[in-house]
């Protein structure tokens, strides 16, 4: 068997020893089975889960798996967020007054991720992956973050895995843990609570079919994360909307969120150029950009549509469009976005089809990644 | 979902994690496979669907499954001393100069067993255990304080539980005792036993056998069961009277509160009594004893030895010599031979119905 080199990642209840103690073990395991599962759903879209582990989920993404590494930190978000909405639904929902039902608000979730060597094995008859940095991937769930932080719920990353994801450490907690054998381990996290907070909280930006102006679709097969990827990385962008240079003008907090902006360079000699800011984002599931200027300072604002087929192996993009402009979208408006429609429709639309379908998740250079504040 | 009571076992592989930090991955890999797959083994007559947990086993015996004291101590001993017997495997059949194949001894074993409540329950395709008591031996969190205090690598831990439920007297055993907290559970008692010196010591002892040259009766039976099972009907004194037909056995002496070479049994039937001392003791090995009858005080040597079977059935090899130079030997011999036949005839028998009835 071959080592392999990759993500692994460890999502872990937090407070749940302390939430058994004195609760009725039949409905504590109907709820644990319930976030667990609600875990591993949004896990699976990106990871292969190796194991349950308890109250952990243990998981893991050979190096090829992704090609940005703002993907993994999108992963591990709408992961929490999932975990958040399903506490706060079973405890709205139920009116059993027992202890395991009364505590379901105490429980919260951890993330873990380390980047390096394991090999794929069977033992006594189930898959396991084993390694040292499997080791390790596990002994970072016993830190120092929430002593220190007061944090019940965060992202950590080892320094290997924060080198990956081409973060920059700045914006993360910095913590040194010591393992025996293992020596001291440097650590990166920010607070699950905070970005939580921030992400519920944002505008919803998404253009309804009766607002758009037009609307194509097209059905890819690939899953929702991958197309995810080639729509938001430039180097792949450029591939599937010929004539064009992207870069990224402005990240907040070092990640791709509503305020972030791409310019794009395209024309003859690439002497023309608009610029693109984010105004809404759901992973995976869709995100607004408004584009421009266009002549007469109309500008257009896009909604992509990322909505998963046979169970998340294909993907239907849908794109919504419409012109804004001082006066209104007025018929110069309009014709010009009829050939931005025919544009997408004709040619990047399948180019794009046709890129993902015929390229296997192969890295590129990775993208820096950071928590937003 | 109902709530099960019985036995938490980890076996918990020593020095995994300082062994693969500095190893060849891909050797590393072959070692643990055959050692994961040595534990599985020993575990599996008890233990059903042990789980890998980084360099661990973690299985659950529900009590009506479980042993009593003395199977529960041959349990971990064996599988210990199996554990150990594979390291040296490994260790001889190699020549490769690697870390992972220089570094193998540097393994060792240690057991945790604890009783009390917990749940089963589906996770994803995955049978996974559940509650307090899980938590208690999976955090692990009872392991430093006891390597702290002995510097024991190879050891079996018990909570106050586990001993409280297999009955053991802990002033009787060497177990070494410290009190472990564990937040939300509280403070625990746990009392430990190290293996590795009484691994050393039973394989430096030199084995108490009878030969196949020396039988004067011999028998062999295959039974539907593994060596652990097979076991603890051929020792155990409630299961003994239950294949050996018209005779009741009881236990007698056990040194430092268990089984082992001097222990004695005693046997009674119709016309007398038989007084047995265990001469060696290797658990799921072999048994050997000296049979003292009465009346007339005759001695006879005794052996069952336990051969593992691919099939998990177990070829028990029984032989018996009598100490005895007198002109009625043959007479012995042919008055005996039948019976004792029919007894083992009887021990598969009754081995097959109780697994009928399950």
């Amino acid at each position: 068997m071959a080592t392999q080199t990759g993500y692994l990642v460890l999502a872990d209840i937090s407070g749940f020893t302390a939430y058994l103690a004195g609760v009725e073990l039949d409905h504590a395991h109907e709820i644990l089975g319930n976030l667990l599962e609600t875990i591993a759903s949004r896990f699976k879209s990106v990871l292969t889960i190796s194991k349950f582990e308890g109250d952990a989920i243990f998981a893991y993404l050979p190096s090829s798996g992704i090609s940005r590494g703002e993907t993994l930190l999108e992963l591990i978000e709408l992961t929490y967020l999932a975990f958040r909405d399903r506490v706060t639904a079973m405890h709205r929902s139920t009116t059993c007054t027992c202890n395991a039902c009364r505590g379901i608000p105490t429980l919260d979730l951890k993330f873990m991720t380390h980047y390096g060597q394991y090999i794929n094995q069977t033992v006594a008859g189930s898959q396991e992956i084993i390694g040292s940095d499997v080791n390790l991937a596990h002994r970072l769930m016993k830190n120092h973050i929430q002593e220190s932080t007061g944090w019940r719920a965060y992202a950590l990353f080892s320094e290997a895995a924060l080198q990956k994801l081409g973060a920059a450490p700045e914006n993360y907690h910095q913590e040194t843990e010591t393992y025996e054998h293992l020596g001291d381990v440097a650590t990166y996290s920010y607070d699950l609570h905070e970005r939580h907070k921030m992400l519920v909280e944002a505008r919803r930006v998404f253009l309804e079919p009766k607002e758009a102006q037009g609307e194509q679709s097209i059905e890819i097969n690939a899953t929702p994360m991958e197309v995810w990827e080639w729509l938001h990385l430039p180097e792949r962008r450029e591939q599937w909307a010929h004539g064009t240079r992207w870069t990224i003008a402005k990240q907040i907090n070092g990640r791709t969120q509503p305020g972030a902006k791409n310019h794009c360079a395209h024309g003859k000699d690439y002497r023309e150029s608009i610029l693109e800011t984010i105004l809404d984002l759901r992973p995976f599931n869709y995100y607004t950009v408004e584009q421009g200027p266009l002549p007469l300072n109309q500008m257009v604002i896009e909604t992509y549509i990322l909505e998963p087929l046979d169970e998340g192996r294909r993907t239907r993009l849908i794109t919504r469009g419409q012109i804004r402009g001082p006066k209104g979208p007025g018929l110069i408006g309009k014709l010009m976005y009829l050939m931005i429609m025919v544009n997408l429709n004709n040619t990047q639309l399948p180019i794009l089809k046709s890129c993902i379908e015929q390229t296997s998740p192969t890295p590129i250079n990775t993208i820096g990644a950071s928590p937003a504040a | 979902m109902t709530t099960n009571t019985g036995y938490l076992i980890l076996a918990d592989i020593s020095g995994f994690s300082s062994y693969l930090a500095d190893v060849e991955l891909t050797h590393a890999e072959q070692i643990l496979q055959e050692l994961y797959e040595v534990l599985a083994r020993q575990l599996r007559p008890y233990v059903t669907d042990a789980l890998v947990e980084g360099g661990a086993l973690f299985g659950h015996i529900p009590d009506p499954q479980a042993p009593k004291a003395d199977a529960m101590l041959d349990f971990v001993e064996t599988g210990y001393a199996m554990f150990r017997h594979q390291l040296l495997t490994l260790q001889q059949n190699t020549t490769c100069t690697c870390r992972a194949c220089k570094n193998i001894a540097t393994l060792d074993l240690k057991f945790f067993v604890h009783h009390g409540e917990y749940l089963l329950h589906q996770v994803g395709s995955q049978m996974d255990m559940m509650g307090l008591d899980v938590s208690l031996i999976r955090s692990r969190v009872l392991k430093a304080p006891v390597v702290e205090q002995t510097h024991w690598d190879g050891l079996a831990l018990f909570t106050a539980p586990a001993l409280a439920q297999l009955g053991l007297d802990s002033t009787l055993l060497p177990f070494h005792t410290q009190t472990v907290t564990f937040e939300p559970y509280g403070p625990i008692a746990t009392y430990s036993l190290d293996l590795k010196s009484r691994y050393e010591a039973q394989s430096a002892a030199n084995p108490v056998v009878v030969q196949a040259s020396e039988a004067d009766i011999s028998h062999e039976v295959e039974l539907p069961v593994p060596p652990a099972i097979a076991w603890a009907w051929l020792t155990l004194p409630e299961r003994r009277s239950q294949w050996t037909a018209g005779r009741h056995w009881t236990a007698r002496e056990r040194p430092k509160g268990r089984m082992s070479a001097g222990a004695s049994n005693h046997c009674d039937h119709r016309s007398g009594h038989v007084v047995e001392l265990i001469l060696d003791w290797r658990p799921f090995e072999h048994v050997t004893s000296q049979l003292t009858i009465h009346p007339g005080g005759m001695k006879a040597r005794n052996i069952y030895t336990l051969i593992p079977l691919p099939n998990n059935h177990t070829l028990v090899v029984w032989r018996m010599a009598l100490d005895v130079q007198s002109l009625f030997k043959p007479i012995l011999i042919a008055l005996m031979r039948p019976m004792l036949r029919r007894d083992l005839q009887r021990l598969c028998d009754l081995i097959q119905a109780e697994k009928t009835v399950q």
